[in-house]
């Protein structure tokens, strides 16, 4: 924070340091030299014979926190402080100059004013300014908060799960950041995380941008992260010929698939469609041969019926570029009888890991002679497959011919992947997500809890008709521990909550969050996201009065100075569908909520309170008269939004509550504003109108499919798409605010 | 990968060697990137080119002992990223001079300076030499030195994402 102290002590303020009694210049030194170090610092100003003191905070959260404490410290005796919220006066010139500082100082009158005939005044001045000493002590030397010390890596993993969950990329990124700063990980785990992260935000244009991706290509990585890689690459090249069925554009996009990315065949069983046709091309292109084409597409079949017809006309395509190739044989040769006499059974095998048949390598070595080489093979097929059946295989038989001596003595990396393999078959069960939950429900499986992504992402998610029996089954303790650890679970269901619309399962997780009464980032945008989804699914009245309770407890147990907002933005969230209208559990949520927030009542901003009155206007509710009573008399909350006057405003997003009190609020905040809201699927002609015809197009990517972002970006042109990385209106109304 | 201790009784013929070999293969072909990680370093001979045996492979190398920075500046030209991380020592002064004096005209190595470095290595993308040598006259022949080389491409990755994370240009 640089404050310029001859400016202050110059022309608007009478008083000059030089020249004040020798006590009161120590007193001004002190402060002075306190704000030069990012302490919180007070400095007065005095003009026509009233005094003000302005109070400087180095952060917006310390200015908040300053702001409530001179509340309490100074108040209404002796400041003018619960009218005017210290905010500056912009009508005056010296404040006019304060008001460009990054974090604007408070400013407070002391009151009573000076007059002729009480000495009032004087007694006023020497208790604040005794008051201002005794409390920038007690701020500036108290103990660091033991909020400030990093969270273990198991937490910021688990936040990180629920913003990846909920498609917050302000949160997600945060985390990462976190990670990066605090956590004992390697570089490359850092490099894996943030892939995962892009993945899990399905920005495949930031999987490809990655700085670290050419190194990750190069190395050997986790499944998962080789299948978000060709996730992003179906999706960059491959995606749009593919879902017209346009082979011959397919075979030319396999061309143009850049060297870096051949290394994407993974040789294990594939389980998705993009999946099977990354590898397919990449196979086709680097001409292999027909037993493992026939595979791939044998494979293709179990996943999508249509999908083997489709290869396999690109393949044909091929062929008939370079026609030295015959069409694929139909039935496979068994791989033993595709011996060549001049090759010895080492080499075929050696040739098949080359090309990726890892299955097939480890079991033709399973029949051969123990060496070396044949160890060699089996270790690095198993290791890259990571099928425990194949790994138990491996091991059975390094353990039975006796050769971990000869890999001791070996090379590194045979050691390494030796010990991988011991690891990975160790005795007992196999993890899961059931035993995760099985191990959440008793006192055992600690280990398996803090289980981090690298391990949880091969796992399968549980279906539906499971997670709900589980949910249904579980006591208030286990919810409570899923609520707490629950992060990663979350992102690796998240489908089943946005897809199915099951309003009880997120009544059950919303539960969980309340049960364990945690308090981070990570919990707030779960909430608002299971909200959402609770919402659209049309719950009945009892699940929707209990969702409310429990978000209520969430809601007591994250309120504080800095998430205000976000209380006010579950509060519009929750209050904006019919079903809340005829609630009477609605009402009570809206005092709870008001009631809650009110000891950080001069940390609402005038948006808030706006949403505030909307909504105690939509309920037949009072507003609680001290929040409007500190609403500032001369500040305009429409200002930051006044550009927007007379154009045609579009907000698109999955979350109908957030885009409607958004517009609600800038109608009420811009009178001649065109705002619509939309959550029209892509393609349609409607959003393509709204996506032409608009002239700001507000985009809320935490809460919109990637087609439809994709579909109006393109709609749009060259003209601007306002992208909004949080749910909730505030996170909307922000974004326009800043232009 | 390959471990190699020096006992700094004079020059190490395994080191210098292994030096050597792997600058004439980068020289042959340069890697697209190069760094090298040196707390202090000095202008050590890293080819023995006085009889001019390399003269088959690279005609134009002069014969005589060739100088670390001499190769840098040579592959830089070739179209090579060549880093050198260093301190801010007085000792590193005349290479660091080396670096960018005698390459006045055309691409040349970057000088980074990290006066906390402590970290010893050379990577390519073709190998990483990492240990306790620094490249100088002691580093190469009086310390006792351990100097573990990677050409597992694996590893190498592992490596410039470890280094590309930590000492990324401004």
């Amino acid at each position: 924070m640089s404050v310029d102290f001859k400016e202050f002590f110059g022309s608007g303020n009478d008083i000059t340091p030089t020249r004040v009694g020798p006590d009161f210049q120590l007193i001004l030194d002190n402060f002075m030299a306190g704000i030069q170090q990012r302490q919180i610092g007070f400095l007065p100003r005095s003009s026509q014979g009233r005094l003000w003191w302005y109070g400087f905070a180095p952060t917006p959260r310390q200015q908040r926190e300053t702001l409530a404490i001179l509340d309490s410290w100074i108040g209404p005796t002796f400041s003018d402080l619960p009218h005017q919220r210290g905010a500056l006066n912009p009508t005056d010139p010296f404040d006019a100059v304060l008001a460009n500082a990054s974090v604007k100082p408070l400013r407070f009158e002391v009151l009573p004013r000076r007059t002729a005939d009480s000495e009032e005044w004087k007694h006023a001045r020497s208790r604040v300014r005794d008051a201002l000493l005794v409390l920038t002590k007690l701020l500036n030397g108290r103990p660091p908060s033991e909020f400030d010390a990093p969270r273990t890596t198991v937490e910021v993993l688990d936040d990180l799960g629920h913003a990846i969950a909920a498609r917050d990329r302000a949160v997600a990124l945060a985390c990462l950041r976190e990670l990066e700063a605090t956590a004992d990980l390697d570089q490359a785990n850092l490099a894996f995380l943030r892939l995962r992260l892009f993945a899990g935000l399905e920005d495949w244009k930031a999987v490809l941008a990655d700085r670290d991706l050419d190194h990750v290509l190069a190395m050997r990585r986790p499944l998962s992260v080789t299948q978000v890689i060709q996730q992003a690459a179906y999706a960059t090249w491959f995606a749009p010929y593919d879902a017209a069925g346009n082979e011959e554009e397919l075979l030319g996009a396999v061309t143009a698939l850049p060297a870096a990315f051949r290394p994407l065949f993974s040789g294990t069983p594939r389980t998705s469609r993009a999946q099977a046709v990354v590898e397919f091309l990449i196979e086709v292109e680097n001409d292999t041969g027909d037993d493992t084409l026939n595979r791939l597409l044998d494979e293709a079949g179990t996943i999508e019926p249509g999908l083997p017809a489709h290869l396999r006309n690109v393949l044909y395509l091929r062929r008939e570029q370079s026609p030295q190739h015959s069409a694929p044989s139909e039935p496979s040769a068994p791989e033993d009888q595709l011996d060549s006499s001049s090759e010895s059974p080492l080499e075929r095998a050696t040739g098949l890991m080359a090309r990726g048949e890892l299955q097939a390598a480890i079991k033709l070595v399973l029949t051969l002679e123990p060496s070396l080489h044949a160890a060699y093979l089996l270790l690095t097929c198993a290791r890259d497959l990571q099928s425990p059946q194949q790994a138990a295989l491996a091991l059975e038989y390094i353990s039975t011919h006796h050769l971990q001596g000869l890999i001791d003595g070996a090379s590194a990396r045979l050691r390494d992947d030796l010990a991988w393999l011991e690891q990975f078959t160790q005795a007992g069960p196999r993890l899961d997500w059931r035993t995760w939950l099985d191990a959440l429900d008793g006192d055992h499986g600690s280990a398996t809890l803090a289980t981090g992504p690298e391990i949880t992402d091969g796992w399968t998610p549980l279906s539906s008709s499971a997670l709900t029996a589980w949910l249904h089954d579980a006591s208030d303790g286990t919810l409570g521990k899923l609520g707490e650890l629950g992060g990663q679970f979350m992102a690796a269901h998240r489908d089943i909550f946005a897809e199915d619309g099951a309003a009880e399962l997120s009544e059950r997780i919303l539960a969980g969050l309340a049960l364990s009464g945690k308090n981070s980032a990570g919990v707030r945008v779960q909430t608002q996201a299971l909200l959402d989804y609770l919402l659209s699914a049309n719950p009945a009245s009892a699940v929707f009065a209990s969702a409310l309770e429990w978000t209520e407890l969430i809601v007591s147990a994250n309120v504080s100075a800095v998430t205000t907002t976000w209380a006010i933005d579950i509060l519009q969230a929750a209050t904006a569908t019919s079903a809340a209208a005829t609630s009477p559990a609605t009402i009570e949520l809206f005092y709870k909520i008001t009631n809650t927030v009110r000891p950080f009542k001069s940390a609402l901003n005038p948006t808030d309170l706006e949403a505030i009155k909307l909504i105690a206007s939509e309920l037949g509710a009072g507003v609680p008269e001290d929040l409007l009573a500190d609403q500032v008399q001369d500040a305009d909350p429409g200002a930051p939004y006044r550009y927007l006057q007379d154009s045609k405003v579009v907000l698109y997003s999955l979350t109908e509550s957030a885009t409607t009190r958004a517009a609600q609020i800038l109608r009420i905040l811009v009178p001649k504003i065109d705002i619509e809201t939309s959550a029209e699927h892509d393609g349609s002609s409607k959003l393509a109108a709204q996506a032409a015809n608009a002239d700001v197009f507000v985009v809320v990517t935490a809460s919109a499919k990637h087609a439809a972002t994709d579909f109006i970006a393109a709609k749009r042109g060259a003209r601007p798409v306002v992208l909004v990385n949080s749910r909730g209106s505030s996170a909307i109304l922000r974004e326009l605010a800043e232009g | 990968m390959r471990r190699i201790t020096t006992v700094g009784a004079g020059e190490t013929r395994q080191l210098t060697d292994l030096l050597q070999n792997l600058l004439v293969s980068e020289l042959l072909a340069p890697s697209s990137r190069l760094w090298v990680l040196s707390p202090w370093i000095s202008d050590i001979v890293v080819i023995d080119n006085a009889s001019g045996q390399f003269k088959s492979v690279l005609p134009a190398l002069p014969a005589r002992p060739i100088r670390l920075t001499e190769v840098l500046i040579d592959l830089a030209r070739r179209g090579s990223d060549v880093r050198v991380i260093m301190r801010d020592e007085s000792r590193n002064a005349v290479t660091g001079q080396r670096l960018t004096d005698l390459a006045p005209v055309g691409p040349r190595p970057s000088l980074l300076i990290r006066n906390t470095l402590h970290d010893k290595g050379m990577v390519s993308d073709r190998f990483h030499v990492h240990g306790s040598m620094n490249f100088t006259f002691f580093g190469q022949r009086v310390n006792q030195e351990g100097v573990t080389v990677v050409s597992d491409p694996d590893q190498i990755a592992r490596a410039w994402v470890e280094y590309q994370n930590r000492y990324q240009l401004p």
